[in-house]
C-alpha cells in the first residue's frame, strides 16, 4: 500500500462534530467576551484616553507603579521570580548581541541576532575567532553566507544548515532560550532549578542539568550543565556558563555573555559581501538549482529519483551534472566531489536501487541503498553504496552522504 | 477574505466580529484535531474551548509568529497532550471511546471496515507519532510548520511521521492478508 493511499485513508477518518458542540463552545466564549468588555483591564486603553490624561501623566503613573513593584519585589527577595518574567522581558526586543569566552579573555565567538518587528527571526551573524583567524557565518532569511580562512565567500541555501543555525539561535537567543528549556523539561531528560540568592540585589541563577545525550539533539554528548545568570531588576539574561561533567566534576567549557539588548546594529552587519576585500572570490550557489525538485513525489520517490539521476550522470561522465544533482554549498565542494569521488570510478551499470529507509537519529532524510557495477584500473567490480538524501532548499532534494558498503 | 493576521490583530484590540470570524473559520478543524488526539468528544470540546478562550482572555500573551491555523492547532495538540499526561492515560487506553457529555457518541463521518480498522490502528500508535500525523493531515500543516510549532528538528518530525505511516501500513496489510 503506497503512502498516498494511507494518507488519503487517514484523511477520511473524520469524526462528526455536531452543531451542539460548536454552539456550547461559542456560548462559553460569548460569556468570556462579556467579561472582557466589562473588566477594567479590557477597556484600560480607552479609559485613559477618555479621561483626558496627558501622555506625560500616564508615563509618570507608570513609573511610580513600576517603582512600587520593584520595591515590593526587592522586599520579597527573588522568591517571586518566574522564568516567564525573563521571557516577557525579552519579548519586545529585536536585537541581541553576545560573546562566548572559552576562558576569561579568550573570545571564541561573537554573535548578533535580529528579529523583525513581528518577532520573526530575520538574521544571525556568528564570528568564530581564534588568536590568528576569524571565520564568519551569516544567516539572513534562509540564505547562509560563509567566509572561512580561504579567500572565498560562499553563499548557499541549505535546509540542513538552516536547521542547525536555528537550533543554535533557539539555545542561546535570550528571547527563546528559557521557553525552549521549559519545553525540554516537560519532555524529560533535563532538570531546571531556579536559585534564590540571599540578597535581592544579587543576580538570579537558573541551573539546567542535562542527562547524557540530551544537550544537543543531533550529537551524542556527555552530561552537561548550564548556569544562567539573570539580572534581578530587568530579568534579562546576563550570561550562561556551559559546563561538562568529567570525573564527577563539572568543568567549565565557556561562558556566553550578553552585551546589548535592543541596540540597533551597524548597517551592513548581515552582508558579508560589503566586508570582504576585492581579492575574495564569491561563490554564490543560491542561483544553481541543486538536486531534484520534489513536486508531487513522496519523500521516498524523490529520494530514489535523486540517486537514480545522480548515478545516470556519473555513468555518463557528466560530472558537472552529477555534482549539481548531488548538491554542494561551495564550488570547492563540487570540485572535491568531482576529483575525489566521481573520477575515481567508471560506472558501468546500475544493478539496483533499493527502497529508501529512515535512518536512525541523529541522521535525517532517507537512506537509499543501491548496487552498481563499476570499473577501476581496468578491473570490473560490483559494489553496494548507500546514499543519504534529504531536502536541500526550496523543495529540492539532494545527496548528503555517499558511502560504499561493500 | 481577510487575512488571519489582520483578523487576529483586530480581535486582540477588541473586535468581537473579528474573533467570531476566526472562530467560524477554524473551529471545525480544531475540533477534528482534538477528536483525533483524544478520542473523546467531551475532552475535545474542553480543549478547543480552552484554546479559543485563551484568545479572548489573554490575547496580550500571544505572539503570533506563523499562521493562526498552525498556532491554534499546536495549542490544541499541547493541551491534549497535557490532558492525557495529567490523567496518565496510556495511549492504548485512548482506544476506548467514551460518549461525550450530553450523551452524544463519537461518530465517524464515513463508515467502512477499512476506516474502522485504520481508526483503531491510529489509536494504537505512540502519541508523538499520532500527533505529527494529525497535525500534518487533519490540521493541514506542513512538516516544517509542525517542526517549528513542536520545536522539534524537521528530521524528527518526518521520522515520526514515517514510522507512524509504516506501522499503519503494517497493521492494514497484516489484516488484509488474513
Amino acid at each position: 500500500m503506497k503512502d498516498k493511499e494511507i494518507e488519503s485513508l487517514i484523511g477520511r477518518v473524520q469524526y462528526r462534530n455536531n452543531q451542539a458542540m460548536r454552539a456550547r463552545i461559542h456560548d462559553h466564549l460569548s460569556e468570556l467576551w462579556q467579561r472582557r468588555v466589562a473588566a477594567p483591564g479590557g477597556a484600560r486603553t480607552r479609559l485613559v484616553r477618555r479621561t483626558g490624561w496627558t501622555k506625560s501623566a500616564c508615563a509618570a503613573a507608570a513609573v511610580v507603579l513600576l517603582a512600587v513593584l520593584i520595591g515590593l519585589l526587592s522586599q520579597s527577595g527573588n522568591s517571586a521570580y518566574a522564568l516567564e518574567q525573563t521571557i516577557a522581558a525579552a519579548r519586545g526586543i529585536c536585537q541581541f548581541h553576545f560573546q562566548f569566552h572559552a576562558s576569561p579573555g579568550a573570545l571564541g565567538k561573537e554573535a548578533w541576532i535580529e528579529y523583525d518587528p513581528n518577532g520573526v527571526l530575520r538574521s544571525i551573524r556568528v564570528d568564530f575567532l581564534t588568536a590568528e583567524t576569524r571565520s564568519t557565518m551569516i544567516w539572513d532569511r534562509g540564505i547562509t553566507q560563509w567566509r572561512g580562512h580561504a579567500k572565498e565567500l560562499w553563499l548557499f541555501d541549505d535546509q540542513e544548515y538552516t536547521d542547525k543555525v536555528l537550533f543554535f539561535a533557539r539555545r542561546y537567543d535570550p528571547k527563546r532560550a528559557l521557553g525552549y528549556l521549559q519545553e525540554r523539561v516537560r519532555e524529560g531528560g533535563i532538570q531546571m532549578e531556579v536559585g534564590r540568592p540571599g540578597n535581592a540585589a544579587d543576580p538570579i541563577t537558573v541551573t539546567v542539568i542535562y542527562d547524557a545525550n540530551t544537550f544537543l539533539i543531533d550529537k551524542p554528548m556527555p552530561p552537561m550543565r548550564e548556569v544562567f545568570t539573570i539580572d534581578p531588576v530587568t530579568k534579562l539574561i546576563l550570561s550562561v556558563r556551559v559546563e561538562t561533567l568529567q570525573k564527577d566534576r563539572y568543568t567549565s567549557i565557556g561562558v556566553y555573555e550578553y552585551l546589548d539588548y535592543g541596540q540597533p546594529f551597524r548597517p551592513g552587519l548581515f552582508d558579508l559581501k560589503r566586508e570582504v576585500s576585492a581579492d575574495v572570490n564569491c561563490s554564490d550557489t543560491t542561483a544553481i538549482p541543486m538536486g531534484i525538485e520534489q513536486g508531487a513525489l513522496s519523500n521516498e520517490e524523490v529520494a530514489a529519483k535523486v540517486v537514480g539521476a545522480f548515478l545516470e550522470a556519473w555513468a555518463a561522465k557528466d560530472y558537472d551534472r552529477a555534482a549539481q544533482i548531488h548538491g554542494y554549498n561551495a564550488m570547492g565542494e563540487a570540485k572535491s566531489l568531482r576529483d575525489r569521488v566521481l573520477r575515481s570510478k567508471n560506472i558501468l551499470q546500475v544493478l539496483s536501487i533499493g527502497l529508501p529507509v529512515v535512518p536512525e537519529r541523529p541522521l535525517t532524510g532517507l537512506l537509499v541503498p543501491c548496487t552498481v557495477q563499476y570499473e577501476v584500473n581496468g578491473i570490473t567490480r560490483t559494489g553496494r553504496f548507500e546514499f543519504r538524501v534529504s531536502e536541500g532548499s526550496r523543495g529540492r532534494w539532494r545527496i548528503r552522504d555517499l558511502q560504499q558498503r561493500g | 477574505m481577510l487575512d488571519d493576521h489582520l483578523l487576529w490583530w483586530r480581535s486582540k484590540h477588541g473586535s468581537r466580529s473579528a474573533f467570531d470570524l476566526i472562530y467560524q473559520r477554524h473551529v471545525d478543524r480544531m475540533l477534528s484535531v482534538a477528536l483525533h488526539l483524544l478520542g473523546n468528544a467531551a475532552d475535545a470540546q474542553d480543549v478547543v474551548q480552552a484554546v479559543f478562550a485563551s484568545l479572548v482572555e489573554t490575547p496580550e500573551t500571544i505572539e503570533l509568529r506563523g499562521s493562526l491555523k498552525a498556532f491554534l492547532a499546536v495549542c490544541v495538540a499541547n493541551k491534549s497532550r497535557d490532558l492525557l499526561r495529567r490523567r496518565r492515560l496510556a495511549p492504548a487506553s485512548r482506544a476506548h471511546v467514551t460518549p461525550a457529555a450530553g450523551g452524544e457518541p463519537l461518530e465517524l463521518v464515513i463508515h467502512s471496515e477499512q476506516i474502522l480498522r485504520l481508526r483503531e490502528a491510529l489509536r494504537r500508535l505512540p502519541y508523538e507519532q499520532q500527533e505529527v500525523i494529525t497535525l500534518h493531515i487533519h490540521a493541514g500543516l506542513t512538516f516544517r510548520a509542525v517542526a517549528r510549532a513542536l520545536r522539534l528538528p524537521l528530521g524528527t518530525v518526518q521520522s515520526r511521521y514515517r514510522y507512524g505511516l509504516n506501522s499503519l501500513r503494517t497493521e492494514l496489510e497484516r489484516e488484509d492478508s488474513l
